[in-house]
């Protein structure tokens, strides 16, 4: 099996069966080293402070859900802003959804720290754009 | 307007139209005789006010009996009745008004809408229209005259009209977000069931041909489940962007050719031919990108719709309208339209004329005319089976 072409992905979605659907193409792609999984946006930035205190590892890859309980991934971009930029340097943000709304693409595309809108399912098509996307970040 | 009901001695140029009479200890002004009949038949208030003695010289009948009280009760407000009866929050424009009524020109007319509390309970909305009578020898305004109608039932109306407004916006929004959470809701669950699919197809043994004809099925069903939700967004979004995208004149050959261009692809595959007759700088009124929508929509049906028979022919005509808009005929020599079976039919929501043989969503002409009604505009059709179909668009001349 190849290296790794992206070390770590954060999965931030409430849906089970979409978390099912990308663990199993990561494990088959092999191409990402670990993915990680927070069940809304508020598990994500938690996760994100985690790393920052060195108790995680940094995602290179989130893969950010709009529609979720707790904090939406709209409410997350702006959470996110606030972090230091430690936290938020080298991570690449890609909206992951089902959403056919324009408006949520325009809301999530202005925000300065999102570089992608993927529609579900993710395919490796998406995996293989994901992998280009860290490199141009790193 | 008529400030109030008293009658006050005043002297009056000669000129003036009315006669001094003396009835009751005061001096009023009587009409003419054919003067006075035609003052009878008008409705509400018609008073001539004297700004030197800030009073009504003569009026065809009496405010304060108008809004219900005895010629008692207005005896004993007299000076005060305005202020009494008048709704607070129009006192301050009222007095305005009189400042307005003492700068107009001669031949303008001022007007302004207050309320006045009737005896029997309620505000009743006057409006009240004045305009220059007499002048002082100073030029000042001596006297205006006014007449003061009773818009009461016409303010009623409006005000339901908006409310019912208010209520039906706040109707279409809860729509707009069930629409929203709906569509992407069930997105979510069939992307999922697909993915599903996809992920049983990788685990079922690979000859099992009857598993795998079973997925495939799946994942067809799928795929129509999500353009159909597809197509519910986009009359969604397309409704969304017609309640912000302002109508403004259009050029329409220029439009036309635009749309001509995004599809020369797919008429040059067919050999086809398109001509427009449409008088230079004609324009009509409608949203930029709609009217391109209107368009394309048509130029691609004509294409879905064209007949192997004979190459496709698409003619575009526009006149200007009798009524300040704009009729277009929009003709092709495809398929053409049963109007017996789908004269209505074609332009309903994910209904389709014809023989359904086609691929097709079944909200092109759906779209179509929910933004012509939208901008006030209508779409029709026009055809005889077999020999083309011509869709008749009228255009609003205010969008």
């Amino acid at each position: 099996m190849n290296a790794p072409q992206i070390d770590r992905i954060l999965l931030i979605d409430d849906d089970d069966v979409t978390a099912f659907l990308v663990q199993r193409l990561v494990q088959k792609s092999g191409m990402v080293g670990t993915l990680h999984r927070a069940s809304d946006g508020l598990e994500g930035l938690e996760m994100l402070n985690a790393a920052a205190r060195g108790e995680a590892e940094k995602p290179d890859v989130i893969l950010l859900d709009i529609n979720m309980p707790r904090m939406t991934g709209i409410e997350f971009l702006a959470a996110y802003e606030q972090l230091p930029e430690t936290t938020r340097s080298g991570v690449v943000i890609v909206m992951f959804t089902t959403s056919l709304l324009e408006r949520d693409r325009r809301t999530a595309e202005a925000s300065p720290h999102v570089q992608g809108f993927f529609n579900k399912p993710l395919s490796r098509e998406q995996l293989t754009e994901l992998a280009a996307l860290t490199q141009y970040a790193s | 307007m008529a400030r109030s009901d008293s009658d006050v001695e005043v002297e009056v140029s000669s000129e003036s139209p009315l006669d001094k009479r003396r009835d009751g200890g005061h001096i009023q002004w009587a009409a003419e005789p054919m003067l006075e009949k035609i003052i009878s038949v008008v409705p509400g208030l018609l008073y001539v006010f004297n700004q030197n003695t800030q009073s009504n010289e003569y009026t065809n009948r009496s405010l304060g009996e108008m809004m219900g009280y005895t010629a008692e009760e207005l005896r004993q407000m007299r000076d005060t009745f305005l202020p009494t009866v008048c709704h607070p929050d129009d006192m301050a424009r009222i007095v305005d008004y009189f400042g307005q009524i003492r700068r107009l020109q001669d031949g303008d007319v001022a007007e302004i809408v207050y309320r006045i509390w009737h005896k029997s309970g309620g505000w009743r909305h006057l409006l009240s229209q004045d305009t220059v009578f007499e002048r002082a020898p100073d030029g000042s305004v001596l006297r205006h005259i006014g007449i003061a109608t009773d818009i009461t039932v016409q303010k009623n109306a409006e005000t339901a009209l908006q409310e019912m407004n208010e209520t039906l916006s706040v109707i279409n929004r809860e729509l707009e977000e069930l629409t929203y959470v709906a569509t992407h809701d069930m997105k979510s669950s069939i992307v999922n069931i697909s993915g599903l699919a996809a992920a049983l197809a990788d685990v079922v043994d690979p000859n099992d041909d009857e598993a795998h004809e079973l997925i495939a099925l799946i994942q067809r069903s799928t795929s129509e489940a999500t353009n159909t939700i597809q197509s519910i967004v986009t009359i969604a979004q397309n409704r969304e962007r017609m309640e912000t995208a302002p109508a403004s004149p259009q050029d329409l050959a220029a439009s036309f050719a635009e749309v001509q261009r995004a599809l020369q692809p797919q008429l040059d595959a067919l050999n086809a031919t398109v001509t427009t007759h449409i008088p230079p700088s004609l324009q009509v009124i409608f949203p930029p990108l709609q009217l391109q929508s209107v368009l394309k929509n048509l130029l691609h049906n004509a294409i879905r719709y064209h007949t192997a028979a004979r190459p496709l022919v698409v003619t575009l005509t526009a006149r200007p309208a009798k009524d300040g808009g704009v009729q277009v005929w929009f003709a092709d020599n495809g398929r053409g339209v049963d109007l017996a079976r789908d004269r209505e039919r074609i332009f309903q929501l994910f209904q389709r004329g014809g023989n359904h043989d086609l691929e097709g969503s079944g909200i092109g002409l759906y779209l179509v005319r929910q933004m012509m009604r939208r901008a006030r505009g209508a779409v029709s059709v026009q055809s005889t089976p077999g020999g083309g179909a011509t869709f008749v668009l009228g255009f609003s001349g205010t969008g």
